[in-house]
């Protein structure tokens, strides 16, 4: 792979110009002797003789460099001397005008060579911008060193790669084949965060150099470099531009990571907040029915003065509002499991099939009376949910919908698969809700104006329970009006991938069906 | 009042609340009682009552209850239903795949309660009576299946199965009114090593009751426990 990045992507130098340079900067003039040689045989003009030197200086200015550039501009002036101007092969200067032909050929050199430096320094500032700007845009340390090493091959001739700590090794981010880096020199470079290999302290006889990719804390991880050349890695420019990169990889990391720590310490005081508000909530939605199942259970156990019917009611009572207890305590569990965010669901393969048919199931008592029906269609996907939290979610919506409708009025889920989501929707023909509650709804423990007295108790924290569940999901939640009166509360679960498709099961030797 | 031929209940709990209600649901509908608090308890009152049936609460002051489960297991096949709270569905199917028969969730209803103890008593009645040729039709509602013939019919029409939808059914039947765990799924149907694969089971089923349901989110015969598995309803469960 190295040798399909080895081409020059753009116009470095690839170092400080060697003896071979200057070599070849004597050949160029020593061409253009020849050339001047045939132009004044053939009767041109010593003009003509001087162009020629000066093609090949802006040439070899070009190409390598000040010093080069220089060096042949001297070189040419020499030559012409030697061979063009009398005395003939002698370096005796009869004529002030060479002197003049060469401080014009010193001036083209450094204008020239200046140049080019520019356009070659420019060029990797543009490099550099254009790693950078993709990286900005990426998170997580993971995808933002993936990026950053597709870029850097493509960019710098050799195997280049990003080494991040991974189960207490250093692990290519992009596993490839055998690996040509030196594990003691990345360790050593991860662990003291300081350069080593080609040109360093240490390991110096290593072909690659291994930057660390450091934060005030710590090191994200190595970035490593083994170019086409071996000298690429000693000095010049190509050397200079790598530890930029690594520079500015690490500032990116860095960025990232601070980024996310935010993030976290956000969601940290969010479910801060939800606890105490909880709390507090929660004292309040189990003294309610508590207060009734004691009352009445104290009125039962008196006996004074108690009409037979009156028995049954109160008895009644308590049985409907330990039912209400019971329910309140299942969200309670649901809020414990999901304060821990998407670390704390439980994700497996679901049909939502199972999931709405349970969810029916276990809601069937307070839809007594009512039509509840879904239509889902043929072939769902499976998704990657905690099934009893979702469960819970559509529990909810079932007893919102029953609890904000009248008796006997019909209830829909639908099930929908929209691109990459499926969205469940829970319709009833209720009072509906106006347009600004809509969102005000989810917020924690808000109960709707129309839930004034005492139908309406308990609400809050349900539908505040699903907007977690589903947040926590990866999903949305929302309240719209359905045509025709009522309420429509959907959210959506993403569809990610599939698992393995799954065939007939092997044929066993005892078939259970005997 | 008591009779000798009734069934012997073990109950094994350690809220007294709970163990009053198990008590008197239990005896009003015909059966007898003993009791113990802890797991100690449970396994001497096992050893000297043998009783015919346990109600054990996973959650006991001395021991977690799967070491009553454990220790039944070693040597008989006496059916265990387990008490356990909604949240705990990992204790529930570690229970369950420890040997458990089946279980219920705190609150739950003297009908659930009279419903899970006449399958277990029913199903271990079966096993023991293995050599019996009764079990060779299953018939509930409009389902029947002809296990010998392995013909299945919903209201008099054909079904035709796949050979993993017709085993799923099969062992379904088999354990008719009991709750089965995905991972008992996967090694009866699958066989051994697919034990993290719920998935698979989860695809075939859905397949299996497309065919047998009318309305799969309300289905007659197959119902989804939640975080557990599934249970074939059958005509007392």
């Amino acid at each position: 792979m190295s040798e399909s990045h080895s081409r020059e992507k753009l116009p470095f130098r690839r170092r400080r110009p060697g003896l071979f340079v200057y070599g070849s900067g004597l050949a160029v003039t020593g061409v253009a002797t020849a050339i001047a040689y045939l132009l004044q045989r053939l009767g041109l003009s010593d003009a003509s003789l001087i162009m020629t030197y000066l093609a090949a200086v802006v040439y070899v200015a070009s190409r390598a460099g000040r010093g080069p550039a220089v060096f042949a501009s001297v070189v040419s002036v020499l030559q012409y001397n030697f061979f063009f101007t009398q005395p003939y092969y002698s370096f005796v200067v009869e004529d002030k005008g060479v002197i003049y032909d060469f401080l014009v050929m010193f001036a083209v050199a450094l204008v020239i060579s200046t140049l080019t430096t520019r356009i070659r320094r420019q060029a990797q500032t543009e490099a550099l911008y254009r790693v950078i700007k993709r990286l900005v845009s990426a998170t997580g340390t993971r995808t933002i060193a993936a990026i950053a090493e597709e870029e850097l091959r493509a960019v710098l001739p050799g195997d280049v790669a990003i080494y991040l700590p991974e189960g207490g090794k250093l692990e290519r981010v992009s596993p490839s084949g055998a690996s040509v880096f030196d594990s003691h020199a990345l360790l050593h470079a991860f662990e003291r965060k300081l350069p080593a290999g080609a040109g360093t302290g240490a390991f110096s006889g290593n072909p690659a150099i291994y930057l660390p990719l450091s934060h005030a804390g710590g090191a994200f991880g190595v970035l490593a470099w083994r170019p086409a050349d071996r000298r690429d890695a000693l000095e010049g420019d190509l050397r200079r531009l790598f530890e930029s990169f690594a520079h500015q990889i690490s500032l990116v990391l860095e960025r990232d990571m601070l980024a996310q720590e935010a993030q976290r310490i956000l969601a940290q005081i969010e479910a801060e907040k939800l606890r105490s508000s909880l709390l507090s909530s929660v004292s309040h939605d189990l003294r309610t029915p508590l207060a009734a199942i004691a009352g009445s259970a104290a009125l039962l156990l008196d006996r004074h003065g108690l009409a037979p019917e009156q028995h049954e009611d109160f008895l009644q009572t308590i049985h409907d509002e330990a039912q209400r207890m019971a329910r309140l305590v299942d969200n309670l569990l649901s809020m414990t499991r999901i304060e821990s965010g998407a670390m704390g669901l439980r994700r497996e393969w679901q049909a939502l099939d199972e999931v709405i048919e349970s969810a029916i199931r276990r809601v069937a008592r307070a839809m007594e009376n009512r039509d509840v029906r879904a239509s889902l269609p043929g072939k769902l996907p499976l998704v990657a949910i905690d099934g009893l939290l979702i469960e819970q979610v559509l529990i909810n919506l079932l007893e919102n919908a029953a609890k904000y409708s009248p008796a006997r009025t019909p209830v829909n889920i639908v099930a929908k698969l929209e691109r990459s989501e499926v969205v469940l929707s829970v319709r009833d023909k209720g009072q509906g809700l106006p347009p600004h509650e809509r969102e005000r709804v989810f917020e924690k423990f808000y109960r709707s104006a129309a839930s004034q007295g005492d139908q309406g108790r308990g609400a809050g924290l349900g539908l505040a329970i699903c907007h977690a569940i589903v947040k926590a999901h990866g999903g949305r939640i929302w309240a719209d009006a359905n045509d025709g009166g009522g309420s429509v509360f959907s959210f959506t679960i993403p569809v990610t991938g599939q698992p393995p498709v799954p065939g007939e099961a092997p044929e066993l030797r005892s078939a259970s069906g005997g | 009042m008591t009779d000798a031929n009734q069934p012997l209940v073990l109950i094994v709990e350690d809220e007294k609340a709970i163990r009053r209600f198990l008590k008197t649901s239990l005896a009003s509908n015909g059966f007898r009682t003993i009791e113990a608090e802890t797991a100690h308890h449970a396994i001497d009152m096992i050893q000297s009552h043998g009783p015919d049936l346990v109600i054990l609460d996973l959650g006991l002051p001395d021991a977690d209850g799967s070491g009553v489960i454990d220790h039944v297991r070693s040597s008989s096949q006496l059916p265990i239903i387990i008490l356990s709270a909604r949240d705990r569905e990992r204790d529930k199917v570690g229970a369950l795949d420890r040997g458990a028969d089946d279980y219920l969730t705190k609150p739950f209803g003297v009908d659930e309660l009279m419903a899970r103890v006449r399958v277990a008593l029913r199903n271990h009645a079966r096993i023991a009576d293995r050599d019996s040729k009764s079990a060779l039709r299953f018939t509930t509602k409009k389902l029947s299946v002809n296990l010998e013939t392995r013909q299945v019919k919903v209201d008099g029409e054909d079904v035709r199965l796949t050979a993993t939808e017709y085993r799923l059914l099969a062992t379904l039947i088999k354990h008719a009114g009991k709750v089965l765990t995905h991972r008992f799924l996967l090694r009866e149907v699958w066989g051994p090593g697919h034990a993290d694969e719920a998935h698979l089971v989860r695809v075939h089923m859905a397949n299996l009751r497309n065919k047998l349901e009318r309305d799969t989110t309300k289905p007659a015969y197959i119902l989804t426990e939640q975080g557990v598995g599934y249970r074939l309803c059958c005509d007392d469960a």
